[in-house]
């Protein structure tokens, strides 16, 4: 469905991404996984056809982004970083005008407007000017306005953000349902994300693909490594000796009480390390596991 | 065809609900009113010393010359202007608000939006120059008026608004700044009216004849005088499409930057 081919793209002498090669099969969920600034936005912007690259190809559905951009654009709901919204427009006449510039025929425009507010869950606000919606609210219509056309691709740059912890399961619940009839690309810089909805996940990093594997590979890969965090009452100096000597712990940070352990068998070790806690009688206040930072899971990936 | 429409709609839509739009619509209106007013005073005041002293011989005063001429010289000056401030937020505002991104991923090419949104810019100034036209049809009620100038003057005058829409929009395409593409925009409204003083310091006859082509004041003139000629219309006609063709250049390369 999508195939890239040696994507680079500088911006004067930096390079924002650097030779990248993936593929995207059609129905799939791909998540696009990277820290600020890795290129996720700028690859997403190529495929669409927004932004010529620096060198290297993008096709679509067999096209050329750059010899066919009007077929490729056809075929692509774009939701980017910023929501591209008409503040001056009520919510269901801008729905409206996006189907129309897509291309959808006169007939089936208020069907596809239908559909695309009942999914992003927008009926409510559809006689709204969309200038007095909500952060959060805006963010829907901007991904109402990606699937109005019922595109076979949706490029959607960090869909969830600015959304409240329930909007965020409604809106990874509708991208997952998307999956099958449409094909998914969506960039986060967050793992839990990609975690909860995509069947494929490609790190970048730097404006390179450090990782690609499915879900389950990726998992595999992770856990190796767990994240306790341990909060005690009487910190002494012999109960984190012990702590960091203590087989099993990878590494151990922090201090005062505080402390951030890297454990290699999230099965035994809590565990072992409660226990030990408590027999050293330092007040055990919490332990609880914490997901890596994106950061760490680069170095886990890469080395 | 069809983008090129859908474009347009929005756009002309986007001014006729917007209050800014009937504001300016307000004030233009109720300034005209007034100048119309005090000319047609005058010419009357002076028609009537002219038939006291012919003692009622010779046609009387021209009203065209005095005051339609004079009505429609105002408009121009006006929508010098006032269309590159009702044009200015075609590009600036899409860049602004990042719906220019939209446009760019929309299957649609950069000649179809540029001449979607030139035409809603001239509907939009075309609407003006029709308010204009109650004047003259309201003065027609109790004087005679000369049908066939203030025609061919209207034609001037809308050819002329739509040359002054299609600059404004050339203007909003180059930043995203509304105050820097509105005076650029009023600038080069002002400098179509200049620049046919380049005659005055060319020696090459050849020159001066170019010169004197592009001269926006003699083909208004001509319009004004009553003489519809095709060189009038072809100097707007190439002025409008110069303008729309270097626009389309630019939001073209939008895509490059
Ligand atoms: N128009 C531009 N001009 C110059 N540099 C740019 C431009 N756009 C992006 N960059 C640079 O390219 C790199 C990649 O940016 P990009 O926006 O693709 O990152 P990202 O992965 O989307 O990050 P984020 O998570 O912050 O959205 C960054 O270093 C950024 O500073
Ligand atoms: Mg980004």
């Amino acid at each position: 469905m999508i195939e890239i081919t040696n994507l680079t793209k500088s911006y004067g002498t930096l390079k924002a991404i650097d030779r990248l090669n993936f593929k995207v099969n059609k129905g799939e969920i791909v998540g696009f996984l990277g820290p600020n600034g890795a290129g996720k936005s700028t690859t997403m912007k190529i495929i669409t056809g927004f932004m010529p690259p620096t060198d290297g190809m993008v096709k679509v559905s067999g096209f050329d982004v750059f010899e066919d951009p009007i077929e490729v654009k056809k075929r692509i709901g774009y939701l980017p970083e910023t929501p591209p919204l008409y503040t001056d427009m009520y919510v269901q006449d801008y729905l409206a005008y996006v189907a129309k510039l897509k291309g959808v025929t006169k007939g089936k425009v208020k069907n596809g407007v239908d559909t695309a507010l009942q999914k992003a869950n927008l009926q409510d606000v559809r006689k709204r000017m969309i200038r007095n919606l909500s952060k959060g609210y805006r963010q829907r219509v901007g991904i109402a306005q990606a699937i109005v056309s019922d595109p076979e691709i949706l490029i959607l740059d960090e869909p969830t953000v600015g959304l409240d912890p329930k909007q965020v399961a409604e809106i990874r619940t509708l991208i997952r349902s998307l999956a099958g009839h449409h094909t998914v690309v969506l960039s986060t810089h967050i793992l839990s994300e990609v975690q909860a909805i995509c069947e494929r996940i490609i790190i970048i990093n730097k404006g390179k693909i450090v990782a690609e594997d499915t879900l389950e590979g990726l998992n595999r890969r992770m856990s190796g490594v767990t994240r306790l965090v341990l909060k005690i009452k009487r910190p002494n100096q012999e109960f984190e000796k012990s702590l960091k000597d203590m087989s099993g712990v990878v590494h151990c940070s922090g201090g005062h009480g505080l402390y951030s352990l890297d454990i290699n068998d999230a099965q035994s070790m809590p565990e072992k390390i409660a226990e030990h806690a408590v027999k050293s009688n330092v007040g055990l206040l919490e332990m609880k596991s914490q997901d890596m930072n994106l950061e760490d899971i680069f170095i886990k990936l890469t080395s | 065809m069809k983008p090129t429409l859908t474009i347009f709609w929005k756009e002309l839509k986007g001014h006729l609900t917007s209050p800014s739009y009937y504001a300016i619509t307000f004030f233009y209106t109720l300034l005209m009113s007034y100048i119309y007013f005090v000319q047609l005073r005058s010419f009357s005041q002076r028609s009537l010393q002219y038939m006291i002293q012919s003692q009622g011989r010779g046609d009387g005063l021209n009203l065209h010359q005095q005051v339609i001429a004079g009505h429609i010289s105002f408009i121009n000056l006006i929508f010098l202007f006032l269309v590159p401030i009702i044009t200015v937020k075609y590009f600036t505002e899409e860049k602004k608000a990042r719906t220019f991104d939209l446009l760019l991923t929309s299957p649609i090419t950069a000649t179809q939006i540029v001449m979607g949104k030139m035409m809603a810019a001239i509907a939009a100034t075309w609407i003006l120059v029709a308010i204009s036209l109650i004047f003259p049809v309201v003065t027609s009620l109790f004087a005679q008026i000369q049908w066939g100038v203030l025609a061919s003057s209207y034609i001037g005058i809308f050819l002329l608004a739509a040359i002054y829409a299609s600059i404004g929009v050339f203007a909003s395409s180059l930043t995203d700044s509304v105050l820097v593409s509105g005076f650029m925009g009023i600038i080069l409204c002002l400098f179509t009216w200049f620049v046919s003083w380049g005659s005055e310091i060319s020696e090459n006859p050849l020159m001066q004849e170019i010169f004197g082509y592009l001269s926006i004041a003699k083909h208004f003139g001509q319009f004004i005088q009553g003489s519809v000629e095709i060189v009038g219309f072809a100097f707007c006609f190439s002025l409008i499409f110069f303008f729309g063709f270097i626009t389309q250049r630019v939001v073209e390369s939008a895509r490059w930057r």
